[in-house]
């Protein structure tokens, strides 16, 4: 065995699982919150992700003593600004914040977050995450996250119409329709299943991917991954030029063809109808999605859609697949809190095997998305998501990836879907918006500092997928 | 002589009781926020150093980043854009009404509520309903299909092309009742005498509203345009809630800049100094207007004394 190995090293190697069961550890959180006394918690967290977690907060109550009710409402789009402000001011006014945990190096940038693994020792407890999915609470070997939403993205076939129309695809293909395998691919079935000269007419479109100036990038990040890109190089210097990149700025914009004219200004209240309503054919679209598709109170289209592995790419001389997590709600603690400690035993409750099995499966509220191995087994989470629905997200969690793991998150986000959409509208050309990424990547490099950001490169490489394709 | 020099020392005294208690409160409460604000225009601060002490001197530097900024400029040209046709378009439209509505009639009380009901909207709630309402194929469209008898699918909110002017359209229908109110409160002032002695010697109604109704306006029509202009440039919640600054660009307004630097990149120097030069500017446009409309009230003292 290898002594020679770091702390930091250590602290970054998943967490082995502990012989005894899970009911153990539950039971060891109580204990531990018990004796660190009760406190009324209080938490930034969009009520839509509080919803289903209250019912296992009441029974943390009764166990312990220590509440969660008091919580500030706030959409985890627009939730950063606010958690950005608590911890400049360092205000212990809230203990626990529920916010997309790519933020984790510019919040832990900031000097605001808990770190969790002593508390995580001290009650043996352990993610137990599908794929790499644990890497995402990690920043620095340090974990300062629990996750409650495996947020990835799925692969969604309206496969009604692949059906109806499987034997002309065979004609013309000279092969039956199975499953897009590649970006080019997916392009192909839309054109062949959603034809573009007959979408206006039949108001069915071949592409669900959002294209507005708010998302746009989420969908970008898949393609430069899956030709084996990265957004920079060893020396924190933007490869936006690259091959990897220029492909993906080429495959983004091919989607142009078979997506509704107004996708530049859909979000997702525009788009989901249109998934559960039958009038978009294909793409990738968060998991939480599918229980709503899968819903006979709302959904029209009930029982006539696939889902699967995104679309992967052999551009690299391989074929990569990689989804994406974003964005990814997990529960985060405010260092600067007096009551931090009750906030971390209440963040591991939530996501203990038994709690967060509950959180996922809630079949109204469906933010949060299975991402434990329990969860993939799991009866309850069956019934909401279906058993094809459950495979896909577990596939889709071995190849997800982060958009961009490092301090600046929001700006090299918005950067990013900014000359996106504007060559996407047709204000710039592809050319012109790939410099101008580069361009400007640069200065948020150069303004927040070279050397900081080469040295969290590490826990950006360890949050990617370490397989080019499920198991 | 001397009561008139009493007098005018009695006024000025009253003048200085009044503003001074309320300049002293809102140098109170907006003193700590612009001083801050200033220091953090001079020096670099990073959200990651651990204090606002520890921010860098950097002189003008920062001011001139911002003025450098070619996307300042391009968001300065769409907010004055964006703050002229809708200034205008509210004006005409309010004072449209106003002219309607300023003589009594039956059920006058009735239209006034219905033509003040856009101002009273929050315009979150506008932005929401028109995002329903402009859809390439929503209601919009089908009344436009109808009338041109033909089908218009124009796009509202993702053509880039005509994003801005949508803010625009939204912007117009909340706050024409601005102008509306401000142009009813003129007519109702206007002393009735000379209008009564032009209809006793035969002017014609429009020669009336021209020649002498009109220029006795000036004053309040400069009040209401200037008003309406500086609101129009700090507009952000609809241009945020629809576009948030697109599609592409084309409604990255002054506020959607200074909101990104802000809360998007944390860059909060640069988003004070940015916030500055806009001050800068509205103060330079105040001051013309407040030069204008000395010179109006003058040119109406005068016009009355004789």
């Amino acid at each position: 065995m290898n002594t020679a190995i770091s702390t930091t090293a250590l602290m970054a190697l998943p967490k082995m699982a502990t012989a005894g069961g899970h009911s153990n550890v539950n039971q060891k959180i109580i204990e531990a919150a018990k004796s660190a006394g009760t406190a009324d918690l209080k938490g930034i967290i969009w009520a839509l992700y509080y919803s289903p977690m209250q019912a296992s907060c009441e029974k943390f109550a009764e166990l312990t003593g220590t509440n969660f009710k008091d919580i500030k409402d706030i959409s985890i789009f627009v939730a950063p600004p606010a958690v950005v402000a608590e911890g400049v001011a360092k205000s212990p006014e809230f203990d626990l914040f529920h916010i997309n945990s790519n933020m984790i190096p510019t919040l832990a940038s900031i000097g605001m977050l808990e770190e969790l693994d002593p508390y995580m020792d001290e009650v043996g407890f352990e993610y137990n995450a599908v794929g790499t999915f644990d890497t995402f609470m990690k920043y620095k070997g340090a974990t300062y996250g629990m996750p409650t939403d495996g947020n990835v993205h799925t692969q969604y076939i309206h496969w009604a119409t692949v059906e109806k129309n499987a034997s002309a695809y065979e004609d013309k293909f000279g092969k039956s329709p199975t499953w897009p395998g590649t970006w080019e691919e997916e392009i192909e079935w839309m054109n062949f299943f959603a034809p573009p000269s007959k979408a206006s007419e039949n108001d069915y479109y071949g592409s669900m991917n959002l294209r507005n100036r708010a998302n746009g990038a989420t969908w970008w990040f898949m393609q430069l991954y899956s030709a084996g890109g990265f957004t920079f190089d060893d020396d924190m210097n933007p490869t936006m030029t690259s091959d990897e990149a220029v492909y993906a700025w080429e495959t983004y914009m091919k989607y142009k063809e078979v997506s509704h004219p107004e996708a530049p200004g859909w979000g997702t209240p525009q788009m989901i109808p249109r998934m559960t309503g039958g009038k978009v054919f294909s793409g990738q679209y968060w998991d939480g999605i599918i229980p709503q598709c899968e819903n006979p109170e709302i959904s029209k289209t009930l029982g006539e859609w696939k889902y699967g592995l995104v679309p992967g790419s052999d551009f690299s001389g391989k074929r990569i697949y990689r989804s994406i997590s974003d964005p990814l709600g997990a529960l985060l603690v405010n260092k600067h809190s007096p009551r931090k400690a009750l906030a971390a035993y209440l963040a591991m409750w939530l996501t203990t095997e038994s709690e967060s099995e509950a959180i996922v499966a809630d079949p109204k509220n469906t933010f949060h998305d299975p991402w434990a191995k329990s969860h993939m087994t799991s009866d309850m989470v069956a019934k909401s998501y279906t058993s094809s629905g459950v495979a896909s997200i577990q596939q889709n969690l071995q190849v997800a990836s982060p958009p961009i793991y490092l301090t600046g998150y929001m700006e090299f986000t918005d950067i990013l879907n900014k000359n996106l959409s504007e060559a996407y509208v047709g204000s710039i050309s592809v050319s012109e918006g790939i410099k101008k990424t580069q361009e400007e990547f640069g200065n948020i490099v150069k303004k927040t500092g070279k050397r900081k950001l080469k040295a969290e490169l590490e826990s950006y490489k360890a949050v990617m997928p370490t397989v080019d394709m499920p198991a | 002589m001397a009561r008139s020099l009493i007098m005018q020392q009695r006024r000025k005294r009253y003048q200085k009781m009044v503003l001074l208690p309320l300049i002293g409160s809102m140098l109170l409460i907006l003193g700590p926020a612009l001083f801050l604000q200033l220091y953090l225009s001079f020096n670099f601060y990073s959200i990651y150093s651990s204090g606002w002490w520890e921010a860098e001197w950097y002189a003008l530097d920062i001011f001139i980043d911002v003025l450098k900024d070619t996307r300042f400029h391009a968001s300065i040209f769409r907010s004055l854009l964006f703050a002229t046709i809708s200034t205008i378009g509210c004006f005409f439209i309010g004072f449209g009404l106003a002219l309607l509505m300023y003589r009594n009639f039956r059920l006058q009380w009735f239209y006034y509520i219905i033509f003040i009901i856009p101002m009273l909207t929050v315009p979150i709630v506008i932005a929401y309903t028109a995002e329903m309402i402009l859809y390439q194929k929503g209601p919009l469209n089908g009344i436009l299909s109808m009338i041109f008898d033909r089908e218009m699918m124009i796009m509202w909110i993702t053509n880039p092309d005509i994003a801005l002017f949508t803010v625009m359209l939204m912007e117009i229908w909340n706050w024409t009742p601005f102008s509306f109110i401000i142009m009813m409160a003129g007519l109702a002032s206007l002393p009735k005498e000379p209008v009564e002695a032009a209809q006793i010697l035969g002017a014609s109604r429009l020669k009336i509203f021209f020649e002498i109704q009109l220029p006795l306006l000036r004053p309040i029509i400069i009040l209401a345009l200037v008003l309406r202009f500086l609101e129009s440039m700090a507009e952000f919640p609809k241009t945020w809630a629809i576009f948030q600054g697109g599609p592409g660009t084309s409604t990255e307004t002054i506020p959607v800049y200074i909101y990104l630097n802000t809360w998007y990149y944390f860059d909060w120097s640069k988003a004070a100094a940015m916030s500055y030069i806009v001050m800068f500017l509205m103060v330079v446009i105040i001051l013309g207007a407040i030069k204008i409309l000395q010179k109006e009230n003058k040119r109406i003292n005068q016009y009355q004394s004789n």
